[in-house]
């Protein structure tokens, strides 16, 4: 059994093998043929002598069989050592030629490493973000779930917690349902309290759903998440034990004073994302025996029995969904079940599909750096000619010829490929220094064994495609008719400039694809930041204080309004309120909503944002008051009263339900379909984009913020100078009214809109960045093409002009030569944009796929370039000299 | 008494071809020739095990085979030694006398 490497040296080298074979079978037969002759001497006749020999041989073939098979190994050994020979020798020869031309070296060296750096870069970031494995066993068992009310044209909601225990106990597919809610502690009983963030996790959600191990001591056991059971104990993530601890395992056993509770640490979570390092402690999630069923907020884990499939598992829940449906018709009218892969948690469908764009558009840089190197190594061979008909007529063979120029290729791309390597790191490095914030994992993103192998093969592939072209073209030339011709018939044969042509529009339509890909994606990023807000972004700062249980309505409302008050006394504040919300942060509570008079209204109720609200909100966040007024402390919430509650509505809010009329002074049903109550309108404010720039704006109503506990205020601060100046004061003046309470995520609102873009301003760059570099690679080999085929004509041109043509004549016929390849190559690259784009339709915002100005954009630059690129050699050539040009013969 | 032609012990086949080719280079033919002729046609050399040899020995350094022409003008392979086979020869001659010495040595033994 020939091992891989014997046959891979038999495709390479088939000639030696069987000429050490032969040389054998000569051997022997001139053994036996001198035996013969020997016996002959003796005075046997001539067949006597030979069957004699053959006789004494016993059966020489067999004989030579067993020579040939006995020698099997060290011929193939020596076929190996003939082959490293060659290699030597074609690399020896690779590398001299390489450094015989250091110009020519220098421009393929940096053109490989610039496609293949940029592809081992975006191909680590895919490699990490999409690729990798979840730190979960048996990942595929995993589903993410949620309600739905499809009717309502709600696909994912959070689920209702008494929906949730239902769904647990009365499926059948699956080993444990989990469910999280996301929280803030305060952790108090050190030197400063501190803000944590933390997750209510049902008690089997670490060990049975996740399946993780925990690092020490145990997760969660059943009965701490049982109304009644020894619910005060906590998990600490891996790094937050790290960064508070030193990660000292005395901790466990130790209790912490987790929002004012004494809390047991019983376990360390393994370090990891996502999940485990998402949080900073986890707590259980307790049953309550009266879950409400109209507030959806549970995120929901599933682990499928082994064996089930996904779609067995969802059947089984749409049919508990359908009898939940049947048991609470009000509340669960519609009720469906929508699932989602564990994978979302590390990237979402937008990220993911921007990640592979990506990935297309550095594949597209790098095919047009090979077609660049394809041309120059054409043009290389077409210069080596007469080398090449030499080596051919003194005896090199066909197949050894293409080796050679393979050989170099590869060797090229060799080095390219460490060049890119190298070129990567340096690119991921300032990628992970200047954290562009929006790509999760970042910081994981290594070269690893994955991506070595990429580079790898993106190197011999490149090697093996740029340098088959101009190898198969060389090879294809008749040597005497070369050295017959003097070198000059062959380089400006038809063949290659036709190749010539052929690579220039590849790389011209490559060039044009990704330029209207990054002209729609910076289109879309100008409209994205152009787009009317609803509020203002300039000289806000966002800040929060987590509101511990103690804090019941009257307090919250104290604390609220001593905040106010004394923040306005700060320098420079113009103005100070509270939201329960912060705008762009994603997620927002929401309610149903509808008219009295028309409860049920066709095709499902409409579904707004609410947030609490302190009266001075709009005037804070630069939200117009459009109608009616805003809040007084008359307004407060009165939870005894049955009176219907005064709030403040969206523009959006009031069309939808009153459009054309004067809303104020009406009243709406507010948590229709769910725990009802009467709303009355006092105010209808603009419109904002809160759930993301590029989303429509939301249908929102405002409630007065006073009398209401639980809901812990974001402080909107509106300065007249640099926001972050007023920090310090912020925080004085909290630990003032409260020692125990932690001031935490302060930003500005201008940082806060830029994070909501991160990503999107990511990829735009990136793409960006690609596609200028395709537009500078395309218009070198366009101008390496036209100032070659220019010099091929000197001669041709030196007679034109010695004949008395005009310069401007010259030029023109020399563009309109070099324009009918390029229009062909745009025009393909305009057609293959246009099925292109479609891809990336959901990261386009008020701007087609088709969008005619990009189109005629990037044509326009790419005419105008190619012009350039020809008109230069053009020019030159058309001053040249007659008797220069003669000389060149 | 033993067949001596049955009596070639591993080894020695290696030791008289490297003999065979200090007189100059010779082909396969001639080596098995030459040493059927000076052992007076008490050893015969089975061609069979003969190239097997040369190849082997060539592989190790030993000898070096390069084709010419054959005192009959055939074209043929002719093998000749290199400074490394007659190092090996002096080691293995020198190997074979003691062995011979030693065996011979034993035979003396009298009495039993």
């Amino acid at each position: 059994m020939p091992s891989p490497l014997d046959r891979w040296i038999r495709l390479w080298a088939p000639l030696s093998g069987r000429r050490l074979e032969r040389e054998i079978h000569d051997e022997l037969d001139f053994h036996l043929e001198m035996l013969a002759t020997e016996l002959e001497g003796r005075g046997l006749d001539r067949s006597e002598a030979q069957m004699a020999a053959e006789a004494r041989f016993g059966d020489p073939s067999r004989m030579k069989r067993e020579a040939v098979k006995g020698e099997r190994s060290r011929i193939r050994k020596r076929e190996r050592v003939l082959l490293m020979d060659g290699l030597r020798q074609d690399l020896r020869f690779g590398l001299r030629q390489l450094w015989k031309r250091p110009m020519f070296s220098g421009i393929a060296l940096a053109m490989l490493a610039l496609g293949i750096g940029a592809n081992t870069a975006i191909f680590s970031v895919v490699q990490t973000v999409l690729l990798r494995p979840l730190p979960f066993p048996a990942t595929e068992e995993i589903l993410q779930l949620w309600e739905s009310r499809q009717e309502q044209g709600r696909n994912r909601s959070g689920f209702a917690p008494a929906n949730y225990w239902d769904v647990r106990e009365m499926n059948r597919t699956f080993v444990d349902i989990g469910a999280f809610r996301w929280t803030q502690v305060n952790l108090t009983g050190e030197d400063h309290p501190t803000r944590l963030s933390a997750a209510r996790v049902t008690s089997g959600f670490f060990g049975t759903i996740l399946g993780v191990n925990p690092a020490l001591g145990r997760t969660f056991l059943p009965e701490e998440g049982e109304a009644g059971g020894a619910s005060r104990v906590t998990l600490l993530a891996y790094d937050f034990w790290q960064s508070h601890f030193g990660r000292d395992p005395s901790v466990l056993g130790t209790s912490l004073i987790l929002d004012g509770e004494s809390h047991t640490v019983v376990g360390i979570l393994p370090p990891g994302r996502p999940w485990l390092d998402a949080g900073e402690v986890f707590l259980p999630m307790v049953r309550n025996p009266d879950a409400p069923r109209g507030s959806w907020e549970l995120g929901v884990v599933g682990r499928l029995m082994p064996g089930v499939s996904r779609e067995a598992g969802v059947a089984d829940l749409e049919s508990v969904a359908r009898r939940l449906e049947e048991l609470y018709p009000d509340i669960n009218e519609g009720i469906g079940i929508s699932w989602g892969l564990p994978e979302e948690w590390i990237a979402d469908d937008g990220l993911r599909r921007a990640l592979w764009i990506l990935l297309g558009a550095v594949g597209f840089l790098l095919m047009i750096a090979c077609v660049n190197l394809a041309n120059l190594l054409l043009a290389q061979a077409s210069g080596r000619v007469r080398e090449t008909a030499v080596r051919a007529a003194v005896g090199a063979g066909k197949g050894r010829l293409v080796r050679q120029a393979l050989t170099e290729s590869l060797l090229l791309s060799t080095i390219g490929a460490g060049l890119g390597l190298l070129l990567a790191l340096w690119g991921l490095d300032l990628v992970r220094t200047f954290d562009p914030g929006g790509i999760p994992r970042l910081g994981e993103v290594s070269i690893n064994g994955w991506v070595l192998a990429f580079t790898l093969g993106a190197g011999v592939l490149t090697g093996v495609v740029t340098g088959l072209i101009p190898a198969l073209q060389r090879s294809g030339s008749d040597a005497g008719d070369t050295l017959r011709g003097g070198g000059r018939s062959i380089s400006g044969s038809r063949a290659q400039r036709r190749m010539r042509a052929v690579l220039v529009s590849t790389e011209l339509a490559l060039s044009v694809a990704l330029l209207v890909g990054a002209g729609l994606l910076v289109r879309s990023f100008g409209e994205i930041l152009r787009v009317d807000r609803g509020f203002q972004t300039e000289n806000r700062l966002l800040a929060r204080v987590n509101l511990p249980p103690s804090y019941g309505g009257t307090e919250t409302g104290l604390f609220l309004q001593q905040f106010e008050d004394r923040a306005r006394l700060i320098p420079s504040v113009e103005g100070v309120a509270a939201v329960s919300g912060r705008p762009l942060a994603g997620g927002s509570t929401g309610l149903g909503f509808a008219r009295p008079e028309d409860p049920d209204p066709e095709g499902g109720v409409p579904w707004a944002t609410w947030r609490l609200v302190t009266s001075g909100y709009f005037d804070a966040m630069g939200i117009p008051i459009l109608r009616g007024r805003t809040f007084t402390l008359d307004d407060r919430l009165n939870p005894e009263s049955t009176a219907p509650m005064r709030v403040v509505v969206s523009q959006r809010f009031a069309d939808h339900l009153w459009p054309g009329e004067d809303p104020v002074g009406r009243v709406a049903t507010l948590w229709a379909g769910q725990n009802e109550r009467p709303g009355e309108i006092i105010g209808v404010v603009g419109n904002i984009r809160e759930r993301g720039l590029a989303q429509d704006p939301t249908m929102a109503v405002y409630i007065p913020y006073f009398g209401l506990g639980g809901f812990s205020p974001e402080f909107v601060i509106h300065t007249s100078g640099d926001p972050t100046s007023v920090t310090p004061a912020l925080r004085s003046l909290v630990a003032e009214l409260d020692p125990n309470l932690p001031l935490s995520n302060v930003e500005t609102l201008d940082e806060i809109v830029g994070a909501s873009v991160a990503d999107r301003r990511f990829v735009m760059l990136l793409v960006g960045l690609f596609a200028v570099l395709s537009l500078l690679l395309a218009m070198a080999g366009v101008y390496g093409v036209q100032a070659y085929s220019v010099a091929q004509q000197t001669s041709e041109i030196g007679v034109r002009v010695a004949m008395g043509a005009a310069q401007s004549r010259i030029i023109r016929k020399i563009v309109y030569q070099a324009m009918g390849p390029a229009a062909l190559g745009i025009a393909i690259g305009l057609g293959s944009a246009f099925g292109l784009t479609r891809l990336m339709e959901s990261l386009l915002f008020q701007v087609g796929a088709t969008d005619p100005t990009t189109y005629m954009g990037v044509s326009g630059l790419l005419l105008g370039t190619v012009l350039l690129s020809c008109w230069i050699p053009a020019r030159r050539a058309a001053k040249v000299d007659p008797v220069v040009a003669f000389r060149v013969e | 008494m033993p067949d001596p032609k049955a009596f070639l012990l591993k080894g020695t086949l290696d030791l008289l071809i490297l003999k065979a080719l200090t007189l100059g280079p010779r082909h396969g033919y001639g080596v098995a020739r030459w040493l059927e002729e000076s052992s007076r046609d008490l050893l015969r050399i089975e061609e069979g095990s003969l190239y097997p040899a040369l190849y082997r020995m060539e592989d190790k350094g030993w000898i070096r085979s390069e084709w010419g022409m054959s005192e009959t003008n055939r074209k043929a392979k002719y093998y000749a030694i290199t400074t490394q086979g007659r190092t090996q020869l002096e080691q293995e001659a020198t190997g074979w006398e003691r062995l011979v010495e030693a065996v011979s040595l034993v035979l003396q033994v009298q009495g039993g």
